[in-house]
């Protein structure tokens, strides 16, 4: 009963917290746009999660997904006026489509292969969105002056309360995917990744999980790119290319591989850390590449992973553990 | 007696090399079945063809009455044939608990109620639900990997080397465990090099030898056989003889 009242607890302080944020860093200026940049990517690290860290495929073409989302709404936004509300479903159907029918190549692949294969298709998406110049623009990219519509009476123009919209999806895709995490999908996802072989021997159809894990995580990154395209009002292909999927996955791994909070975390460390260093543009893929190498050696379980290992063992030592004689 | 299992001229070559060649035998409902043979005989190579990881180039594997070589492994596992592996395959980085729940998860329907504590139970895993596998040791990672064979509750189970790395106590502690299996209407059969294990355990054991099948009978029948200790059994069949002459094969 304890764990129950202070996890409400927990939960009561995270969303005070997450609601306080505009009223302590100011409704307009930069502090609210590193909080909505923050929150974005910690979706986007969320949708990677669920691919990356728990089903255990490393995919290089996650940012093309977003990317996917990002152009279908600025179409469909331009060209019928569609809202910003429509947009989120609609470009989640967009991505899931496209990762559907890669689905059947990309799901035959595993481990290394799986990488490479995600690298040609991530690289082949953001080709067509250099080349398919009527609907992306180009390499130039899309211009985009919408704001999101006002609905139920209340008004989304200003930074402060766009910043609202993404922690509310924020919050219900860590509550969607801790559900999808407890469901019988969500322990085949960790089959996939733990070992498919014996999942598949205990009857798991692992082709098939793997599809959906694709598919899902694929929706979530195209509700992302309208988020992206809404708050940085244009897009281009490099935004999603497959370094932007490396730095995503890199974001999962600082957070740490499998856990529910370490997008959110990952997404901080990696884009507070930069602003506060101040380092320059060409000086950040050194930083970025040292910072990887010291998460894997010295943090493989990543911040997160790494907290909650600390915190059992302290736990474990705590009680007396009853050893089973051997 | 019920054929459960009905294996009819199963071949597999890869490249020149014959690894199963013209294979037939049958399991019957109820059966406690040893699968012996040198190194590179074959067995995990059948193993692996009926339980759907490799396909025969040719023959029939007919499980209930249905043709299901060629299946994919986890069509095969849900219909109630399912092995376990030689190197124990486990979940690694999940706890036990967690090993178990993917195993419930890979079922259709709920497990029966009491079924999981049950098998904690028999496979001796309640002391270790909270810890990884990785950092078990072997013969607990092998009951384990029974364990989890067992919540999606096979009619067959394939067992490919369970004693290999057990010590003399977790041998004992294995066999008590099969044989509780197979009299609860399980069953079994059983890859195993420790030759006086499959003389104790089995009721009916089959030789391979470089691919072929070349004897299927009861122990005695086996152990009486000169070709098979020629091949395979040699002075470890002697010692089983003088030993465990006249003691219980099979129940």
């Amino acid at each position: 009963m304890s764990a129950r009242v202070s996890n409400l607890a927990t939960w009561a302080v995270v969303l005070a917290l997450l609601f306080a944020v505009p009223s302590v860093v100011g409704f307009d200026g930069a502090l609210i746009n590193i909080a909505v940049v923050i929150a974005i990517n910690a979706i986007l690290a969320f949708s990677l999660g669920i691919l990356f860290g728990y089903a255990g495929q490393m995919s290089l073409a996650h940012a093309a997904f977003y990317g996917i989302g990002a152009y279908t709404a600025a179409n469909i936004a331009l060209k019928w006026g569609v809202s910003f509300w429509w947009c989120l479903p609609i470009a989640a159907l967009a991505a899931m489509l496209v990762a559907a029918i890669l689905s059947i190549v990309v799901t035959r692949m595993e481990g290394i292969v799986f990488s490479l294969g995600t690298y040609a298709v991530g690289e082949m998406i953001r080709l067509v969105f250099v080349n398919w110049w009527q609907v992306t623009g180009g390499p130039q990219g899309l211009s985009f002056q919408r704001r999101p519509e006002s609905i139920f009476g209340l008004d989304f123009t200003t930074r402060g309360s766009f910043y609202y919209v993404v922690a509310a999806i924020l919050v219900l895709s860590y509550l969607g995917i801790r559900k999808l995490m407890k469901s019988k999908l969500g322990w085949w996802f960790v089959a996939l990744r733990e070992n498919p072989v014996l999942a598949q021997s205990l009857g798991i159809n692992v082709h098939l999980a793997k599809a959906i894990v694709f598919i899902l995580s694929a929706g979530l990154a195209g509700v992302v790119g309208v988020l992206y395209l809404y708050n940085f009002r244009h897009i281009s292909p490099e935004a999603f290319s497959v370094w932007e999927s490396i730095l995503l996955i890199l974001i999962v791994m600082i957070g740490g591989v499998g856990t529910m909070a370490g997008p959110i975390i990952g997404a901080a460390v990696f884009l507070v850390l930069p602003e506060v260093l101040r380092l320059p543009p060409t000086v950040q893929p050194v930083l970025i590449g040292v910072v990887l190498i010291l998460v894997v050696v010295l943090l493989p379980r990543g911040v997160v992973g790494t907290f909650e290992d600390w915190w059992k063992a302290r736990r474990i030592k705590g009680q007396a553990v009853p050893k089973e004689a051997a | 007696m019920n054929a459960l299992l009905d294996i009819a001229g199963v071949r597999k070559t890869f490249g020149g090399l014959r690894a199963v060649s013209e294979v037939s035998f049958t399991v019957g409902q109820g059966e406690l079945v040893g699968l012996i043979g040198p190194n590179g005989a074959g067995k995990t190579t059948l193993f692996n063809l009926i339980t759907g990881h490799d396909k025969p180039d040719t023959g029939r594997i007919t499980w209930r009455g249905e043709h299901i070589e060629g299946f994919a492994p986890n069509l095969i596992a849900r219909r109630g044939l399912v092995r376990t592996f030689q190197n124990p395959m486990v979940f690694e980085n999940v706890s036990v608990e967690d090993n178990l729940m993917i195993a419930r998860s890979a079922r259709t329907d709920d497990p029966p109620p009491g079924l999981v504590e049950r098998l904690i139970d028999t496979c001796g895993l309640a002391a270790y639900l909270a810890q990884k596998p990785g950092n078990l040791p072997y013969g607990v990672k092998r009951r384990l990997g029974i364990a989890l064979a067992l919540t999606i509750e096979p009619k067959l189970l394939l067992l490919d080397e369970p004693a290999a790395g057990l010590n003399q106590g977790e041998r004992q502690e294995l066999v008590a465990l099969l044989r509780a299996l197979w009299t609860g209407g399980l069953t079994l059969v059983v890859v195993e090099h420790d030759m006086r294990l499959v003389m104790g355990l089995c009721q009916r054991i089959l030789v391979l030898d470089a691919g072929q099948l070349i004897d299927d009978g009861p122990p005695a029948q086996i152990q009486a056989n000169p070709e098979v200790a020629r091949v395979y059994l040699g002075k470890a069949a002697l010692k089983a003889q003088q030993e465990g002459e006249g003691s219980d094969a099979g129940h």
